[in-house]
């Protein structure tokens, strides 16, 4: 028995060994290696604090390209990068209840990477992201070092350069949820969505639509 | 080498691990170590619950801890009993509260003769700028055969802006009332209605919805033998849906049903529904109503074989089908359609807790089609497998977790040109090793590897695709902790982590990164004297970007963070915590100077204190007194030419005092909750550039907020 006992460290030695020497061999975990170049525009994004998440957010809308989206997306929490928590938004029961097409059951980083191309694209002009205090929430919520609520008013328009005038296409109220990951950079993990009240869920102007109404229906309608 | 060749050779040491762990064992030994940075605050008595062995029954379970403790506040059960009616009942831990919950209104369910039941739940909770009232009944009367029963929700939403109120209403009432003929058939007949109310200030169109369904029931039960059991259910009836979208009326069905088959070397639990209806639907603008069909089929299984053995097999799936119908505006139908079909299939090889393997594949595909509207079509594959085991092995607990997925996902309608298609292979494999070094000294080391390879392909025409990259990500986690003896006990930790983000075309190089971040950590906890702990905890970081192709980019962000509390037990009925968090963070970039390299320049630096306490006191088990307050202070300086000046200071002093509750109302009632009082006082100033102070308006707040329930019982 007691030669059992002292083969079974080997036996599982070996096994941990190889499975080891395997995965470090078989490149199966070696990012590829870019083209050559260094091309193409770059946005030193800084997520260092949350009010720096939601400016690189503003950025990324307004610069309507793939850099743009990487900025918006970087403010966002990854559970698939290692973060360890992941995004998630939630809509006003009001925009929930109307809305009769598809509603995904958890609206994570996968619908929002999808939905904010459609969005940016909804109109060719230029965009301009405004964050507002949210006069009903005033002061932000530290939850403890690592965790704060930040409680704003979101105002999209569409700079229209046709009549030079601007086209509200995005209005209401979010409670955006924070967590650090790292020393120096947090992430958002929820935006929980309001309308507006005084706009409403269903707007006298239809294109005033709030975050959540927009997300759900994915081009902007 | 191919991926797949390289995955073969993956399999190989996988199945010689299942080998060696099919093995008889030898003596089980005690792996406490495995829990000893296990999140302890989870153990706290809780609404009069206590739960011991948590961790070693969530480990058994393979739940988290939170999850089983959140279970066990939610039922009020302990764990030994949620964890035995979870045997007796066959079914998993999270499934007992959810199943015991319906069958307390299956009717065919009870043998009793003669009965009157009636719970009351009302909820009140007030927030700052919300209010949220909820009340819910349930009532149940059985007469020899004739049995009755309703349950009714009410809740009322208040959200206050201004001047200005929003108001969610939501109600619902099932009720049912029939005849048991047998123990195994029920006819009835049950109603559902449902409600739903919104008002806006601001809204031209305010939102209500009005639901009715007035069905027949049937419920059924077989068992044509002792290890197989059934049932069906059909409900039939009338329909009525009006809300601002759109009014339906018709006729609606559900036929659901499950099978459980028990035996010593086989399980197999499979439920089903199909519900649909049959409608004439109108829309706002359309000229007509239009018949309309909705219809779901719903299919989902858990087959295990050889359950109580060492070596079993498990395989889950569900498949589910949904079409909606709804008018357009001209009058057409437009069908909104999902559908999604997963499967997962394991081996599990299991000797004890503490020495097993499990082998699992899964393959899950979703489609989802609405008309053929812009963007309304997606689909997703995804197909992958998993090995997992833990060892025991003299002492050292050994566990491992490799997986890895591809995944495609298509979105064809984009735009009028197309779409684009999406690739994703995502390998991933983690190890951790747990030792008790000696008695007084445990290790613990964790080390993970990542990546995830993006790849797109175009669909028709479309132009805007996104750009195929990898981002590969390693951690590995080294923490020793000392006891010392029982009053005192500290630990230190290093963690390392390394994101690489590589873009792959050339002309989206220029922000492909490396973010590398260094942690190191010491806590002391010391018992300075009965009632009195004192704990603190120190972390050192760094975090360090690198921009491959962009180097005046690079960035270093330090921080120096302290955490000391202290947590007195005054009296029996009295406790004090303290705490006290700072934290120095300073950052900064690499500028190039003169002799060609790069130096660090500090351009940012802020400074964080908070001060918290929180005494309660319990003068008795159903009410306790509980005080808060916070104290925040913050500095944050910039740099402009190159020298540190203040950019904005803030103070924030939050008070929060209140009672909570856990009084017994009469022999059958209970109200619990807290209702407290906050102060929040809040002043910034901000400094431009040239150093002039722009002082911000100080903002005061001060509102009740808490939460109250009350639940009685008949």
């Amino acid at each position: 028995m007691g030669a059992v006992i002292r083969l079974r460290p080997l036996r599982a030695g070996l096994v941990l060994g190889l499975l080891g020497a395997l995965l470090a061999g078989c490149d199966l975990f070696k990012p590829a290696t870019p083209e050559t170049g260094g091309g193409g525009a770059s946005l030193i994004a800084n997520y260092s604090t949350p009010d720096s998440c939601l400016r690189y957010i503003e950025v990324g809308i307004e610069r309507k390209d793939a850099v743009g989206q990487t900025a918006y997306l970087g403010a966002l929490a990854d559970s698939g990068k290692g973060d360890g928590v992941g995004f998630h938004a939630f809509f006003d029961p009001v925009v929930w209840n109307a809305y009769t097409g598809f509603k995904p059951a958890d609206w994570n980083l996968d619908y929002e990477t999808q939905f904010l191309p459609l969005f940016i694209q909804k109109y060719a002009d230029p965009y301009q992201v405004t964050w507002l205090p949210d006069v009903y929430h005033p002061h932000d919520d530290e939850i403890d070092a690592d965790h704060m609520i930040l409680h704003r008013r979101y105002e999209v328009r569409a700079l229209r350069q046709v009549t030079g005038d601007t086209l509200l296409i995005a209005v209401g109220y979010a409670d955006l949820y924070f967590t650090r990951i790292t020393t120096s950079r947090w992430a958002m993990v929820r935006w929980e969505d309001r309308v507006d009240p005084n706009v409403g869920a269903e707007p006298a102007n239809p294109v005033q639509r709030c975050f959540g109404y927009r997300r759900l229906n994915g081009s902007g309608g | 080498m191919t991926r797949s060749r390289r995955l073969a050779l993956l399999l190989l040491p996988a199945a010689l691990a299942l080998f060696l762990a099919a093995l008889p064992g030898h003596a089980q030994q005690e792996v406490s170590s495995r829990y000893a940075f296990a999140d302890t605050t989870l153990l706290r008595d809780t609404l009069g619950l206590s739960f011991p062995r948590l961790f070693p029954l969530a480990d058994s379970l393979s739940l988290t801890p939170d999850t089983l403790r959140a279970l066990a506040v939610r039922y009020k059960w302990s764990l030994e009993r949620l964890v035995w009616l979870s045997d007796s009942l066959r079914m998993p831990v999270d499934s007992v509260g959810v199943f015991l919950d319906r069958e307390r209104f299956n009717p065919l369910s009870s043998t009793i003769t003669r009965l009157t039941t009636f719970r009351y739940n009302s909820g009140y909770n007030v927030q700052q700028t919300s209010t949220s009232w909820s009340n819910s009944g349930d009532y149940k009367l059985v007469v020899g055969s004739l049995f009755l029963q309703n349950t009714t929700n009410v809740q009322m939403d208040r959200y206050n802006a201004g001047t200005r109120t929003s108001l969610r209403q939501t109600r619902s009432s099932v009720t049912e009332g029939g005849w048991r003929f047998s123990p195994n058939l029920s006819l009835g007949a049950r109603a559902n209605l449902d409600r739903f109310n919104s008002f806006d200030p601001g809204s031209v169109n305010n939102q209500g919805e009005k639901k009715n369904e007035f069905q027949v029931s049937l419920r059924t039960r077989q068992q044509p033998t002792s290890a197989l059991k059934s049932e069906v259910n059909f409900f039939t009836g009338l329909l009525d849906l009006a809300n601002y979208q759109q009014v339906k009326r018709g006729a609606s069905a559900d036929l659901n049903g499950t099978v459980r088959l028990q035996t010593r070397y086989l399980t197999h639990d499979l439920s089903g529904q199909v519900n649909g209806n049959l409608s004439r639907t109108s829309v706002p603008r359309a000229p007509n109503r239009v018949g309309t069909n909705d219809l779901s089929n719903n299919l989902r299984g858990t087959l295990g074989i050889l359950p109580g053995l060492p070596v079993g097999i498990n395989l889950n799936y569900a498949i589910r089908r949904i079409r909606v119908e709804t008018p357009t505006d001209t009058g057409t139908i437009q069908q909104l359609r999902t559908f999604s079909g997963n499967a997962d299939a394991g081996l599990r090889l299991r000797l004890d807790n503490d020495r097993y393997l499990n082998v699992s594949g899964r393959y899950g595909s979703q489609d989802q089609a609405q008309g053929g509207a812009l963007n309304s079509q997606s689909s997703r594959v995804e197909r992958g497998f998993s090995i997992d085991g833990r060892y025991l092995l003299m002492g050292w607990s050994l566990e491992s977790h490799f997986s890895n997925g591809r995944t495609v996902s298509e979105y064809p309608t984009r735009d009028v040109s197309g779409g684009y298609g999406e690739r994703l292979v995502a390998p991933s494999f983690d190890a951790t090793v747990t030792r008790n070094l000696t008695q007084k000294m445990l290790l613990r080391a964790t080390g993970s590897v990542g990546l995830s390879s993006y790849r797109y392909y175009i669909i028709g025409s479309y132009k805007s695709p996104q750009v195929d990259r990898d981002q590969y990500r390693q951690n590995y986690r080294i923490e020793a902790q000392y006891n010392m003896s029982s009053r005192f006990n500290s630990g230190v930790a290093l963690d390392v982590t390394r994101n690489v983000l590589v873009n792959i075309p050339a002309g989206s190089t220029a922000s492909n990164n490396e973010a590398s971040s260094y942690r190191a950590e010491w806590r002391w906890s010391f018992h300075v004297m009965p009632g009195l702990t004192a704990t603190q905890n120190n972390s050192i970081g760094a975090d360090y970007m690198h921009y491959n192709f962009l180097p005046s980019g690079d960035r270093l962000s330090l921080s120096y963070n302290t955490v000391t509390s202290l947590n007195a037990v005054l009296s029996p009925r009295f406790t004090v915590d303290i705490r006290h968090n700072a934290r120095h963070q300073p950052a900064g970039a690499y500028t190039q100077l003169a002799d060609g390299l790069y130096y660090l320049s500090r351009s940012e630096v802020s400074d964080n204190y908070t001060l918290s306490a929180r005494l309660a006191y319990t003068p008795s088990k159903a009410f306790s007194l509980v005080m808060q307050p916070d104290y925040l202070a913050g500095e944050r300086d910039g740099a402009t030419s190159g020298i540190l000046a203040p950019t904005r200071t803030s103070r924030q002093l939050n008070f929060s005092g209140g009672a909570s509750l856990n009084l017994p109302i009469g022999a059958k009632g209970r109200l619990t909750g807290d209702v407290l009082r906050t102060y929040r006082d809040d002043r910034a100033i901000n400094y431009t550039s040239g150093g002039l102070v722009q002082p911000q308006p100080r903002t005061e707040s001060d509102f009740w907020n808490g939460s109250l329930q009350l639940t009685w019982e008949l």
